[in-house]
């Protein structure tokens, strides 16, 4: 869900002009990635000091957004495996607005949140790259730092556990 | 379940999660706070900024200078072109634009990673050369992600060496820094860098000393815009092998860049080509962008030339994508990629530096990094 800058490419832009506008959709892609809000932040904190420290250089880059989205996504790792932690942030709980079927698309919502709460740090920032961002697979493993078949397994793998997990929450309210 | 069902919930699941994220939150303040308390150029650089100041083909050795230990040395700048000498047994280690030669025993790792900062990514050794029966600690690594649990990595306080080692194409700034009884030297050569770090100043400068950039017409190529095409040697198909060169590459920035080079004898050319021709039938088509790719040349007499002459086919195996396969040229049919295939040449540096086909089956376990996570 980019935000666009109005008809100005990145290169023409401060670091204060870009930031205000990217903002809102990086700490939106980093809840998702991290799970959490504290954590959401610190990704897009570190992210955007490292982005701000290195603006010159930045905004000559293709694409500011993916390089500072794989910034995120790196120090989401980096603070992850500074703090020990093997096991990803747990999501918080929000209430859902309500749905055609309320109970269903709660039930089916939860599924797919439960599901992404035990992905792996990568494969989950697969799965948001992917169907949140709408990358294309060479995009993904770019910024995920890894080859394109490993970026389509990630999400193939998480697709299969999320179907298991939704068909299992069908059966219960069959 | 249809997959089209599945991934349509998860958009929207993810569209509903994303906007319970509070935005308003002075992350950007914090940042811009947070830089300015950072030194804002650290003593590592990228190696891009400065390839452009750097003659190509020159080996340039660091003059050692500043700290004794008790904290990084300024890099110092690198001068003095020298060529050293080393024994006949040294192997040769290439990463893109460069190769170098280094002791027989030492095995191969990771290097740092830039990304945005500098990365741990898998730094040390990660596979001994073992078949030699006197593995050693010190290890040639590639700045590649063999752990995608990163660390961010002090720049102006590097932990020590564990063991020797030489770096190729790692996010470092020619020159020399003292790193707790080592002394780590890091040149450009061909492009990139080539950073030796050893307590054995003669054994730095043989190594440095033989870095040297990949001629054009080497055996395998820096870089390229795109897969070759393979090229088989018509029905007669080739006769006794002699031997194979192996290149294989990873696409970055749209290229495919140079990851490792390696040689075969006769009996693993011939194991090749066996596994090649009882291969099933590929079903589908490589994309052009497949991410890695191994380039082998076998080589083979002649069987219908003058004596001694040779003949060569060209075998183009691409590892990413949704089908891995070998292609062996036009009026042969492209093989679906097997064990057998691989196994052949995934040795030395390539399984701690490709990342190797999406393995559901896990038919080419330990031969790849494989996936991460």
């Amino acid at each position: 869900m980019d935000v666009a800058v109005g008809a100005m490419t990145a290169g023409e832009l401060s670091f204060d002009e870009w930031v205000s506008a990217r903002v809102p959709a990086l700490i939106r892609f980093a809840y998702l990635v991290t799970g959490s809000q504290h954590a959401a932040e610190d990704a897009v904190q570190t992210a955007l000091t490292s982005a701000c420290e290195r603006w010159s250089r930045i905004q000559r880059a293709d694409d500011p957004d993916a390089y500072v989205r794989r910034m995120v996504v790196n120090a989401h790792v980096s603070w992850w495996r500074r703090f020990g932690r093997r096991e990803s942030a747990v999501p918080e709980v929000r209430v859902l607005s309500a749905a055609a079927d309320p109970a269903v698309r709660i039930a089916e919502d939860d599924a797919v949140w439960r599901v992404c709460a035990g992905l792996g740090r990568t494969q989950r920032a697969a799965i948001v790259l992917r169907f949140f961002e709408d990358l294309e697979y060479a995009e993904i493993a770019r910024i995920l730092g890894c080859a394109e078949a490993t970026a389509r397994s990630h999400v193939h793998r998480a697709l299969a556990a999320m179907r298991t997990e939704l068909e299992a929450e069908e059966a219960d309210h069959a | 379940m249809r997959e089209e069902k599945v991934e349509q919930m998860v958009r929207e699941s993810l569209e509903r999660h994303a906007h319970e994220a509070d935005v308003d939150v002075p992350v950007a303040d914090r940042a811009r706070a947070a830089a300015g308390r950072t030194p804002s150029a650290g003593r590592l650089l990228l190696v891009a900024a400065a390839v452009a100041a750097i003659a190509v083909g020159g080996v340039a050795i660091a003059q050692t200078g500043g700290g004794d230990g008790g904290g990084p040395a300024q890099p110092t700048k690198s001068n003095a072109p020298v060529a050293v000498d080393v024994p006949a047994d040294w192997r040769t280690e290439a990463w893109r634009g460069v190769e170098v030669k280094v002791p027989p025993t030492w095995g191969w790792g990771g290097a740092p990673v830039e990304d945005g900062t500098l990365l741990d990514c898998g730094i040390g050794s990660a596979r001994a050369a073992s078949d030699l029966g006197r593995p050693s600690a010190a290890y040639v690594g590639r700045p590649v992600y063999l752990t995608d649990a990163c660390t961010t990595i002090d720049a102006a306080n590097r932990p020590a060496p564990a063991a020797p080692y030489v770096w190729l194409g790692a996010p470092l700034e020619p020159g020399t820094v003292k790193l707790s009884g080592y002394t780590e030297e890091t040149v450009e050569v061909g492009g990139t860098t080539v950073t030796v770090a050893t307590d054995d100043a003669e054994l730095r400068a043989q190594i440095l000393g033989s870095a040297r950039p990949i001629p054009a017409d080497a055996a395998c190529a820096p870089e390229l815009d795109a897969p070759p095409t393979a090229s088989g040697v018509g029905d007669e198909g080739l006769g006794p092998p002699l031997g194979m060169t192996v290149c294989t590459y990873r696409e970055d920035d749209g290229r495919l860049r140079l990851a490792t080079t390696a040689e075969f004898d006769a009996e693993a050319t011939e194991r090749l080509l066996r596994a090649v021709h009882r291969a099933p039938h590929a079903r589908c088509t490589a994309p052009r962008d497949s991410g890695e790719v191994a380039v082998i040349e076998a080589r083979g007499e002649d069987k219908f030339g003058a004596a001694g002459s040779v003949n060569t086919q060209r075998l183009v195996v691409h590892l990413g994508g949704e089908c891995p396969q070998v292609n062996q040229g036009e009026g042969w049919p492209d093989k679906k990629l097997t064990r057998a295939i691989v196994q052949e040449w995934t040795v030395g540096a390539v399984p701690v530096t490709l990342h190797g086909p999406a393995d559901e089956t896990g038919e080419f376990a330990g031969l790849f990094i494989g996936i991460l996570g």
